[in-house]
């Protein structure tokens, strides 16, 4: 996979040093979020990514912009989870456009798709058809719930999961509404999942010379990033249960959550509560943090718990919530101001995580650098998304077709390639 | 349930220094075990705090439940760093090391000399992991790394809610796993580039990169457009989704609801006039007539969902392409059918066994899970693999080196 010969000449900008991936070749079949998520993280760690999609448009999530935002042409979104990438337009229903696909597959590294369980066997894309055309092909697919069981062909729409795995009933109050991520983190968890699978693949294929197949879903995402929860729910008899307290983690003890003050809204995490109780000057507190109910009796431990979060309310309502940073923050009590988008992104801390790139319709924009920060590559190089089917020709003749190839294919409709003025 | 099949992982033959604690660095090395990796922790000898840190109180054999699921796959041993004789005897193990992932405070590691600079010279090849809560500079380097405090910091609990209610938290450790994620990436790509040059590096995540990269399409949204998505009088999942997008309260329990037209919910609810109100949105830079006309929605779709149960709003809506599903808790989830494969049992390092999660990642090959580790199981078996004679390992455990 490291070898020249495989490498496109097409390359991205020469950057100040190799990056891990530099070479590889990933062909994405995905749609969405989880998906392309994870197929740019494999770009920026320096994979040449090749987005494969359908005529007539390609991935639907261009035109399905989040808070009905469209600052590109594209979904905002979109250009978000697609840079590093290239767009190239097939069509796998036309038998040319899936042999075209099929000398690109002998030429790539990895594959990731995500479609519908049983929809890659349909359209011959799937992991047995292809891995006679590659020996050390890496295919990872990811699903909603898995390839079997009642949910496989339901939608795996991030909100859909979160309620199904059981996560919405971590947090709130007894009787009130469930507690949902306000962010999609089943999309972003399952990305993950599925980046790791390629690079442990990648690693497995060059040692073994085999080809490789890995599966994730999202279910199987959220059930590791509710490990601790589950584990101990399976673990025991008695997990506790919401309280009247609006809590931010019914698995944590007060002073755990989010507390509302004269000015804004303060976070606290685990501290001592007889500490707490001093800092705070609160005879009520301290009596009650050196009485702690046993885990055990649900009922006065219930009773305990709503008892120091209605003390703290009392206490917090007399300062703001930087006043409080402020004065408990030296003392090593573990909170934090509650921050909008606004203070967020203007903060000195949140400046070393920022870049600017620049869109061909849109311009220079500011956005997040890639989260994983290599040695010696301050400033990642970064290509915008790709416009749809903009790249289709220049990809194909990469791959080894020649023009006159290339011209057939547009003609019968197998490839398509948009001309962007 | 399902059953691993004992062939080696796709990372046989990897070896990771564990020299973590609490969660994202544990998760990590715990995934890469559940891959395969030959992973060791390394425990001061108090030992990771986190083992006699139960959430919700909980402790299965004297140990935190939570801590035995995030460090199967691992095995431990316990080494006083901060002795010459034990700094020593991590050298000697960062030798033939692989990876190394820590996540020490900033300039801890430098204190105990066990930072990149340090061991690059051992060891060329290593790739080194450092997980920190805010990066390496800046004015909150020394801020606890706690997820919940990451989460109010990085805006993301202003995405969810209603106005002038409280911030709309994730209720659980998002912030964490995802940083694990990102560690995992980084050994892993750090890896692949170390077999090809022979030369390894320092790898940097964080728990604030980790939180940037969750909020990737809001953040975005917001720095690209001027805009944010506000919160509205009525409690929202997400700000950013047009409604009905959100969790509602049926006849008998709960539902949510995600991709619908408006003609589809306007049939399922039998309200034509939701077709019109679909109609007449406003642009939401318009602010205050934007939000109304969204409550307006959610607040039709409330009164609606409450004639019915969830099951016949569930058969309803999914005939009409209507995107729905049931809201389920973990006593739920525990039986349904589409859990089996996700479930599995192990024994645990003290006796008896424990259901617990399979791993998310799945080649052909899957590793038997191995318990979390006692405190120290494993140090005279891994000295011994280092060449350490029954002698040497007696001496060093007098000299309280290593437990």
């Amino acid at each position: 996979m490291y070898s020249a010969s495989t490498r496109a000449p097409n390359d991205l900008p020469m950057l100040d040093r190799s990056l891990p991936l530099d070479g590889v070749i990933v062909l994405d079949l995905t749609l969405a979020l989880a998906g392309p998520l994870s197929t740019q993280r494999l770009g920026e760690m320096g994979a040449q990514v090749v987005k494969i999609e359908a005529p007539e448009g390609g991935d639907f999530s261009r035109y399905v912009p989040i808070g009905e935002l469209n600052s590109f042409g594209d979904s905002t979104a979109f250009v978000m989870m697609n840079r590093q990438k290239k767009s190239v337009s097939i069509n796998f229903k036309d038998p040319e456009g899936l042999k075209t696909f099929y000398r690109l597959v002998a030429k790539a590294d990895v594959i990731v798709q995500n479609f519908r369980p049983g929809v890659a066997e349909r359209l011959g894309v799937d992991f047995d058809t292809l891995k006679h055309l590659n020996s050390e092909l890496v295919y990872v697919s990811i699903s909603g719930y898995g390839t079997e069981g009642p949910m496989k062909g339901r939608p795996g729409q991030d909100l859909l999961l979160q309620s199904f795995c059981g996560l919405t009933m971590n947090g709130g109050s007894k009787g009130g509404n469930p507690q949902p991520s306000p962010v999609f983190m089943v999309d972003v968890t399952a990305s993950h999942l599925a980046t790791e699978a390629v690079l442990a693949g990648l690693l497995k294929a060059k040692k073994s010379g085999q080809p490789q197949f890995a599966q994730v879903s999202m279910l199987g995402g959220m059930m590791e990033m509710q490990l601790q929860e589950i584990s101990t729910y399976l673990a025991h008899e008695t997990p506790p249960e919401r309280t009247e307290f609006d809590s931010s983690s019914i698995w944590m003890g007060p002073p755990y959550g989010i507390h509302r003050t004269a000015d804004g809204f303060l976070a606290m995490a685990q501290c001592d509560l007889e500490e707490l109780a001093v800092y705070l000057e609160s005879a009520e507190l301290l009596k009650l943090a050196k009485n702690p109910k046993p885990v055990s009796d649900i009922e006065s431990h219930r009773l305990w718990r709503d008892a120091i979060y209605s003390e703290l309310e009392r206490v917090f309502a007399t300062r703001s919530a930087i006043e409080w940073d402020a004065y408990l923050s030296p003392k090593n009590v573990w909170c934090m101001v509650v921050q909008d988008y606004k203070t967020f992104l203007a903060h000195p801390q949140t400046q070393q995580y920022l870049c600017t790139m620049s869109h061909p319709v849109h311009g220079t924009y500011t956005t997040p650098k890639p989260a994983i920060q290599f040695n010696g590559l301050e400033e990642p190089q970064l290509t915008p998304a790709p416009l749809y089917a903009a790249d289709t020709r220049e990809v194909l003749q990469d791959f080894g077709f020649s023009s006159q190839e290339v011209t057939n294919l547009e003609e019968n409709g197998a490839v398509y390639q948009h001309i962007y003025s | 349930m399902f059953v691993p099949n004992n062939k080696p992982g796709p990372l046989s033959g990897v070896t990771v220094l564990d020299l973590t604690l609490a969660m994202a660095g544990p998760l990590a090395t715990s995934r890469m075990g559940d891959l395969g990796a030959n992973v060791l922790k390394v425990e001061s000898p108090s030992g990771d705090f986190s083992r006699l840190w139960p959430i919700a109180g909980y402790v299965h054999g004297g140990e935190s439940s939570a801590f035995l699921t995030i460090n199967r796959n691992k095995r431990g041993m316990v080494i006083d760093l901060k002795a010459d004789e034990g700094r020593e005897l991590l050298y000697k193990l960062v030798e033939t090391a692989d990876v190394l992932v820590q996540n020490f405070r900033p300039g801890v590691e430098k204190r105990l000399a066990i930072d990149f600079d340090t061991l690059k010279k051992i060891n060329p090849k290593l790739v080194y992991i450092s997980i920190s809560g805010y990066g390496d500079e800046g004015p909150m380097v020394a801020r606890p790394g706690q997820d919940l405090l990451v989460q109010c910091f990085s805006g993301l609990t202003f995405n969810g809610g209603a106005r002038n209610q409280k911030p709309s938290t994730s209720p659980i450790y998002i912030i964490d796993t995802c940083a694990s994620h990102l560690a995992v990436e980084a050994a892993l790509s750090g890896y692949i580039e170390a077999m090809k040059t022979g030369k390894g590096q320092h790898m940097k995540v964080s728990l604030l990169s980790a939180a940037l990269e969750i909020q990737v399409q809001e953040i975005s949204t917001y720095l690209t457009s001027g805009n944010i998505a506000k919160q509205s009088d009525i409690d929202a999942v997400s700000t950013w989704m047009e409604p009905p997008y959100n969790i509602y309260r049926t006849q008998d329990s709960w539902i949510a609801i995600a991709h619908a037209t408006f003609p589809s919910v306007a049939e399922a609810f039998d309200r034509p006039e939701l077709i019109e109100i679909g109609a007449a949105r406003p642009d939401i830079a318009s602010g205050e007539p934007y939000l109304k006309w969204r409550d307006q929605v959610f607040a039709i779709a409330r009164e609606e969902f409450e004639k019915n149960t969830t099951e016949f709003w569930l058969e309803k809506m999914t005939a009409l392409g209507i995107w729905v599903g049931p809201v389920n808790d973990y006593e739920t989830i525990k039986t349904h059918p589409q859990f089996k494969d996700l479930f599995t049992l192990v024994e645990g390092h003290k006796g008896g066994t424990y259901t617990t999660l399979a791993p998310a990642i799945r080649f052909d090959n899957t590793p038997a899970i191995r318990p979390a580790p006692g405190l120290g199981e494993h140090t005279d078996e891994i000295l011994a693999e280092y060449g350490y004679d029954a002698q040497s390992i007696s001496t060093l455990r007098e000299k309280q080196i290593v437990k």
